[in-house]
């Protein structure tokens, strides 16, 4: 449905977006996965028309957007800031879209209601957006975006403003939400539980360029280099002595403590810094005398301050380009 | 906040308000009595109805004008240095934002040395065509009058919507954009509205300005036109009806209360920080043809109305035009120094004959005196606000209602009070610090307050625990921290001395002018040199002035503004 193609963008004269291009298909939610600074709020800005790119295409069903104005583009953005109307009342807001639409006020006001309901903020229509808390107003934000049916979604980092327990509360809500709508959507996110919570797909951004894009279970198990992997938090990455370009990943719940039967590479001896309980096991941090700190995840309590052996079996590591 | 003794706070409220009830509320109260006084003996057919309909209409048809003229020009310049990236953007903003801190003498001269007989326009027109007297009479016109306050005023415009234009959120117009509005809609219904409060509030704010305009209309209109302030002056002091001008104080003292008041409401914060922006600048490059041509027609017409009549000034006082000695016809021009070599020597003409280095002398004496009763009388009312509390807060307007008064009325109040006894003695001029640190006051309180709140007590807890006693306190806590806030406060108080002409144009004895009245007297006197000197004094003034507002500009805290 979208094609994005060879986007490049640049700031204060570096390049931010480098030739990025992903496509995304009908009733797909893919998350836009990158550091902060990494060019995704800018990318979701090009596609939704707001900004232009220096080169590259955006394409809808085949068709070049480049001289489509934001307002004919159908496309929904939700902001980070949620950009709620200051001026307007929570009802005027999720009403905006449907209003410039020419739509008849029955149907605005039945839309707007239903809208209301679904986030069961009914009571509040008649507030001024100013006078609602966080989590709130990222609701109506929502309920806005959806309001005109748009036929794409995009959200710049929806929970960013949250704190974390509402956020882990509200993932949940908004993954039931936006697969009800049914529509394309485009998330964009830092956070890699977030985004592993809600997406079809991934795309992982670094240096304005897509490293990696898939499930997230292929990218959990097959990550295309050793920075998406230290990216999605997935384990050690210890240097490969022969050939310094590879890493070896080595994930903490494969590794196993003490003295390993078969000969390894992946032997390591040093002092424990940390054993922590996290439900079913213990999350063991260990320091090498290269300094090298290793987390492993075992069954064993340990104490601080001793020394301890770790071992991975090779079959277990991953080499990965640096 | 720890709680210092009554009656300490009962002695620093005391000088202050005392100087107030003395120097601002007396000659207020005599204003009032003189009119109401003389109505009971007389009778209300003591006023003719047109006496106080005629200034007052014209007063009101000018204002509106000059306020919707301002308008005009300032929204769209706004708009262009919020939004647009160009080159010399910065300078461009600087020079508009001079003529609002120029003195109002400073102001008429400029456009006189632009479009007056004498000016850059007639006399080029002279030279082109071979005319033997000036062509164009644009001065003394209702045009001039306009234009000098279009040109006075589009800075406030510039400032205040243009500062909640750059900080307005640029997510809310997209976000209008892109649930389907078109830019025009998205203007329309979102910028537009969350604009209007600072756009309301600087339209009250230059209508205030324009309605109390004295020095431009009085010497830019000529006798035919009269404002309020304008015919307070004529009543009082060429006709000495005295009772007309208080009819005319008092109802221009209720116009400008009104219009303060409807600014204080406007200026009520409203959407909280949620329709300001986090860090995005907003600024760039004019993209569209459309876009290209408005910056294009902006640069032009604001170098055209804003930076001509700065540059007409300065140039034509360096600039000579004038019959040479002995040979009628034969025209002198060129580049000349001699207006300012002039300004420091002493030709004794006729006897209302003033050397312009007296009126140097004497405008710094007054600023200087000024300055520092101005400052200190600040201090004063700021600790006083300051320790006082919730009262504090109930009596801060005392302080500030000065700002609403003009200074003609002023001048008329003192004029009333102090007339019979100091007139007779000579002694009149020494009013004229009083009367500009009455202007000063409201200004400079406002400033050191502020810094004031902003010192935390612990500070002072810590030194006196630390065994310091009051004084040592002060010395060592306070005036350090302060020391920005005064410095900024010397200044205020030095140029608007300096620039002040209504009061002055009362007070002022005949042989010891300041800069501002004997810039007035001289332009009005023919011959060249007079002409010559008033411009070289009025640019001396300018370039103090703006001196004077960069160093104020440099001292201050980022994120205080004037307005």
């Amino acid at each position: 449905m979208l094609s994005v193609r060879d986007i490049y963008k640049s700031y204060e004269g570096k390049p931010l977006l480098n030739g990025v291009s992903f496509d995304l298909q009908a009733g797909e939610i893919i998350c836009l996965l990158g550091a902060s600074g990494s060019g995704k709020s800018t990318l979701l800005r090009i596609i939704a028309g707001l900004e232009d790119a220096e080169s590259g295409a955006v394409y809808w069903q085949g068709e070049d957007l480049a001289h489509t104005p934001p307002h004919k583009r159908g496309f929904g953005l939700m902001f980070q800031d949620y950009a709620l109307f200051p001026h307007r009342t929570v009802y005027e807001n999720v009403a905006f879209g449907l209003r410039t639409q020419k739509r008849p006020a029955d149907e605005i006001d039945a839309i707007v209601s239903q809208r209301l309901q679904s986030i069961r903020m009914e009571s509040f229509a008649n507030r001024p957006v100013t006078e609602l808390s966080g989590g709130e107003q990222q609701r109506v934000a929502l309920a806005r975006a959806l309001a005109p049916n748009p036929r794409l979604l995009m959200l710049d980092e929806p929970l960013g403003a949250l704190d974390h327990n509402l956020r882990n509360q509200l993932t949940n809500e908004l993954r039931y939400m936006l697969r009800e709508s049914h529509k394309p959507v485009i998330y964009v996110t830092h956070d890699r539980q977030e985004a592993f919570g809600l997406a079809d797909r991934l795309v992982i951004l670094n240096h304005g360029l897509v490293v990696q894009e898939g499930g997230p279970q292929e990218l959990f198990e097959n990550p295309a280099d050793a920075w998406v992997a230290q990216f999605l938090g997935l384990g050690n990455l210890v240097e490969d002595e022969q050939d310094p370009s590879n890493s070896w990943l080595l994930r903490p719940h494969d590794g196993h403590l003490g003295e390993s039967p078969q000969a390894t590479r992946f032997q390591f001896t040093g002092e424990i810094l940390d054993c922590v309980y996290m439900g079913e096991s213990y999350q063991l941090k260990l320091r090498t005398p290269e300094e090298q700190i290793l987390l492993l995840e075992t069954n064993q309590q340990c104490l601080p301050d001793q020394e301890a052996s770790v071992y991975w079996t090779e079959e277990k590591a991953q080499c990965l380009k640096n | 906040m720890q709680k210092r003794p009554s009656w300490q706070v009962i002695l620093l409220w005391a000088i202050p308000l005392a100087f107030l009830a003395v120097f601002f509320y007396q000659p207020l109260v005599a204003i009032f009595r003189l009119v109401f006084s003389e109505r009971f003996r007389q009778g209300w057919q003591l006023f003719r109805w047109t006496q106080v309909s005629k200034p007052l209409g014209f007063t009101l048809y000018q204002a509106t004008l000059s306020t919707l003229l301002t308008l005009v020009l300032g929204l769209p310049a706004a708009w262009l240095f919020a939004r647009f990236q160009f080159k010399g953007r910065k300078i461009l903003r600087t020079m508009t934002i001079i003529p609002f801190i120029l003195p109002t003498v400073v102001v008429a001269t400029a456009f006189n040395t632009l479009l007056g007989s004498r000016g850059w326009l007639n006399l080029g027109l002279m030279s082109l065509f071979d005319l033997s007297s000036p062509p164009l009479r644009v001065l003394n016109s209702m045009g001039a009058i306009l234009l000098a306050h279009v040109f006075y005023n589009t800075s406030i415009v510039i400032r205040m919507v243009g500062s909640s234009l750059s900080r307005l959120n640029q997510n809310l117009p997209a976000a209008a954009q892109s649930l389907g509005a078109s830019p025009w809609k998205a203007f329309k219904e979102v910028t537009l509205p969350l604009l209007m409060p600072s756009i309301l509030s600087a339209t009250l704010m230059v209508f205030l300005f324009d309605f109390t305009s004295f020095g431009v209309v009085l010497m830019l209109g000529g006798p035919q036109f009269s404002t309020l302030e304008v015919e307070i002056y004529n009543q009082a002091m060429s006709r000495f009806n005295l009772p007309v001008a208080g009819l005319l104080s008092i109802i221009q003292l209720i116009f400008t209360l009104l219009l303060s008041a409807m600014i204080n409401r406007v200026n009520q914060p409203r959407y909280g920080k949620s329709a300001i922006a986090s860090e995005r600048s907003g600024l760039r490059k004019a993209k569209t043809a459309w876009e290209k041509a408005f910056v294009i027609f902006m640069i032009v017409t604001l170098l055209l109305l804003m930076v001509t009549p700065i540059l007409s000034l300065v140039t034509r006082s360096f600039f000579t035009f004038e019959a040479a000695r002995g040979e009628r016809g034969e025209l002198q021009t060129g580049f000349t120094l001699r207006y300012y070599r002039e300004l420091f020597f002493n030709r004794e003409g006729s006897l209302f004959y003033v050397p312009p280095i007296a009126a140097i002398r004497n405008s710094i004496s007054y600023a200087s005196i000024t300055m520092l009763l101005a400052t200190v009388l600040g201090l004063l009312a700021a600790y006083a606000i300051h320790y006082s509390g919730a009262s504090g807060r109930f009596l801060e307007p005392l302080f500030m209602l000065p700002l609403g008064a003009s200074s003609v009325t002023l001048g008329l109040g003192f004029l009333i009070v102090f007339g019979s006894s100091l007139l007779t003695q000579g002694r009149f001029q020494a009013l004229i610090p009083i009367a500009h640190a009455l202007v000063a006051l409201p200004l400079v309180t406002r400033t050191i307050l502020p810094a004031l709140r902003g010192i935390p007590e612990n500070l002072r807890l810590a030194a006196k625990n630390m065994g310091a006693n009051p004084l040592r306190v002060f010395r060592e806590v306070d005036l350090p921290i302060l020391f920005r806030a005064i410095a900024v406060s010397l200044l205020f108080a030095f140029t608007i001395s300096l620039g002040e002409f209504g009061a002055s144009s009362f007070l002022s004895n005949v042989a010891m002018p300041t800069i501002p009245v004997a810039i007035y007297r001289y332009i009005s006197q023919p011959g060249a040199l007079n002409y010559g000197q008033a411009l070289a004094m009025s640019s001396l003034l300018m370039l103090v002035c703006v001196l004077g507002s960069l160093l104020i500009e440099h001292l201050r805290l980022p994120g205080e503004e004037m307005f």
